[in-house]
């Protein structure tokens, strides 16, 4: 048996299907986390049902990707019941989606979910009317406690209904939604509003920018300060096993100079990885960062970006990959556009390692303000990079609409999925392509000379210096450039195992210019393809030769206020 | 009344914190803004919020302690708690 899931962004479909599959699909606290389809697979009284997860989405009436997506599902793939989730408390706002669903033929069932925060608004919905109405079966349901799952496994076993066809276009959709919504929706007393409380202050117009600073400050410490003695630890791990394995013969010397200091030079930053994304993980689920996206809504709008794409842009700190297919909610082509070509200067999680490595061997002192600095010069750059693309080769009108969605505690399991998840990915990549790299760099460190200099990544290093002469890097860390194009994490990694000691061979100026370049510079292998397949080759070439130009310039200019400065 | 008060401590072990670290001493200025703004307003949500970032503050606070041995004076957040709870109830109460 095949459901579909279908409803508005963030009405809580991921966790819904988590709860009915027990499943780890990551869960977020606003609207386009699922971006394409996912399927979970669940036994209901002996059943085998696969659930499938579709994007969000409003309506069928726009052209934006994530509709094409589901659109093209509930008629190519036809589904045996799709449920219909509903935010218990938009029901009017969702009920259109459900009208437009119905046009479908698919036998559904409707999930008011989220009931509690309903309820806790003063509304309440009459469920039998409303099933009466619609044709359908109704259940209520949290699911993220589970609270009516097991009625819901009962219906989906019953195979749901066909429901009523309402109005045959839009306007008259819009006014049968209003109807419903009055028939069933009983406002009580209204209750004060804890969300608005709350938005009062961490929006408010003189204490919202610095409220947001304090917080990104937090984060850099959590991530830099308190991660450190696990980074230690592992550190001296690496290093004794490295010792251990290391000696004569060319095996033992690829186990412990390649493999093991090569992929531990990079997993030494797992915790650093890990609480920065305990740390967005947070933030998000509470829902307090669309609202420090909303706060920068006066002058954003003015860099021609949807609300939309600063969701995509904040998925860019964990890896831009997932940022950039995000975009296919954004309905205008040309922010959409804008907002994929700008996303590698989002400084993602694999960037991380490069700037701890530096910044203990130079910053020690304020290595956290250098941290925020560096994150901060991401955002300056992208944001206005979109300015230009918008004012020139992306040109169009710019509607800045963001959906606010409430503020929630986070619950443990939901951090934990989204924590493991990210942190899963570099784990990941650690076994994999970072695991190749080492052996790759080990042979050509190594070979046809075991002098760095006359060997392969000596004659490749010397051979791209000169295209960084103005910055004065040694020939190894220009190597990790051009290594870094395969995986940002390679950077670390090639450094570690070129043996290279970077306080010894470039001054504190230099190591801010690299770490602004690699920052900025052309987006990782990965990102390309993802710029290709979203946006088409040629906006793919344009994104490297103008990252590669602006790294450029933007290293230059602060390695020379740096060194005025340091 | 007590909003004032606690606006008034954050802002004296903001200054105090200067010398230390000046962006945690700016975060203990703006916990004492919100609760300045909370008491110019006579609004308690806004108490609720600066004893909310004044109380994570407190506890990042003492996880680098833990981890580094810095100290700041952020970790005196914690007298917000009892104040927090208060509010919380009163706030969310029907």
């Amino acid at each position: 048996m095949k459901v579909a899931l279908v409803g508005n962004p963030n009405v809580g479909k991921t966790a819904l299907i988590n709860a009915l599959t027990r499943g780890s699909f990551i869960v977020g606290n606003f609207p386009g986390v699922t971006v394409e389809k996912k399927e979970g697979k669940a036994k209901i009284n002996g059943k085998e049902v696969v659930f499938v997860d579709l994007p969000g989405i409003y309506s069928f009436q726009t052209k934006s990707l994530d509709e094409e997506i589901t659109k093209k599902y509930l008629i190519e793939e036809s589904p045996d019941l799709v449920i219909n989730v509903i935010d218990a408390a938009n029901l009017e706002r969702n009920l259109y989606l459900t009208l437009e669903l119905a046009d479908f033929g698919i036998p559904m069932i409707i999930v008011l979910n989220m009931i509690d925060e309903a309820e806790k608004k003063g509304i309440q919905i009459d469920e039998k009317k409303l099933s009466e109405i619609l044709k359908v079966p109704v259940v209520k349901t949290i699911a993220s406690k589970g609270v009516g799952i097991d009625e819901l496994k009962k219906e989906i076993l019953n195979g749901g209904l066909i429901p009523k066809r309402f109005g045959r276009n839009l306007e008259e959709k819009v006014k049968i939604a209003e109807e419903i919504a009055r028939k069933v929706l009983k406002i009580s007393k209204q209750k004060k509003d804890f969300n608005e409380m709350l938005d009062e202050v961490f929006m408010d117009k003189h204490l919202g920018v610095p409220i947001f600073l304090s917080i990104m400050w937090m984060m850099f410490v959590f991530t830099y300060n308190v991660a450190q003695p696990f980074v230690d630890a592992l550190d001296l791990t690496f290093s004794t096993i490295s010792e251990k394995i290391s000696g004569e013969g060319w095996l033992r010397n690829l186990l412990g100079e390649g493999v093991v200091r090569g992929v531990g030079s990079v997993l030494v930053f797992l915790p650093n990885i890990a609480f920065l994304f305990l740390f967005l993980s947070l933030l998000e689920l509470s829902g307090y960062l669309p609202r420090a996206v909303y706060l920068a809504d006066s002058f954003m709008s003015r860099f021609g970006l949807s609300g939309r794409s600063i969701i995509s842009l904040i998925m860019g700190f964990g890896c831009n990959v997932p940022a950039i297919l995000s975009t296919r909610s954004i309905e205008d082509n040309k922010i959409r556009i804008a907002t994929l070509l700008v996303n590698p200067f989002m400084s993602c999680s694999a960037r991380l390692p490069i700037y701890i490595l530096f910044v203990s061997a130079f910053f020690s002192r304020n290595g956290s303000v250098v941290m925020m600095g560096i994150y901060l010069i991401g955002i300056f750059v992208a944001l206005i990079s979109a300015l230009v693309f918008r004012k020139t080769i992306l040109k169009g009108e710019t509607e800045f609409i963001i959906e606010l969605p409430p503020y929630r505690m986070p619950i443990l399991k939901d951090i934990w999925i989204l924590t493991w998840n990210r942190t899963k990915h570099f784990l990941e990549k650690a076994g994999t392509i970072i695991l190749i790299m080492s052996v790759i760099l080990w042979f050509i460190t190594n070979y046809p000379s075991s002098e760095i200099e006359n060997s392969y990544a000596g004659v490749i290093g010397k051979t791209v210096q000169p295209l960084f002469s103005p910055f004065g890097w040694d020939y190894g860390l220009v190597l990790s450039l051009v290594m870094g194009f395969i995986a940002k994490e390679v950077v670390v990694e090639t450094i570690g195992v070129m043996g290279l000691n970077v306080d010894e061979i470039m001054t504190p100026a230099q190591a801010l210019g690299f770490m602004v370049f690699t920052l900025l510079y052309m987006p990782c292998f990965a990102t390309i393809v993802a710029i290709k397949t979203e946006a088409g080759i040629k906006w793919a070439v344009f994104s490297i030769i103008y990252s590669f130009l602006i790294a450029y310039s933007m290293a230059f200019m602060i390695m020379e206020v740096g060194s005025w400065l340091v | 009344m007590v909003g004032l008060i606690y606006g008034l401590l954050f802002l004296i072990l903001a200054l105090i914190e200067i010398k230390i670290n000046i962006l945690n001493s700016f975060v203990l200025f703006t916990i004492s803004a919100i609760f300045l703004k909370g008491a110019v307003k006579s609004k308690e949500n806004y108490y609720f919020v600066g004893a909310l970032i004044a109380i994570i503050f407190a506890v990042l606070s003492l996880l680098v302690l833990i981890a580094t041995a810095d100290f700041s004076y952020g970790l005196f957040g914690f007298f917000a708690l009892p104040y927090f709870f208060i509010l919380k109830r009163r706030l969310t109460a029907d």
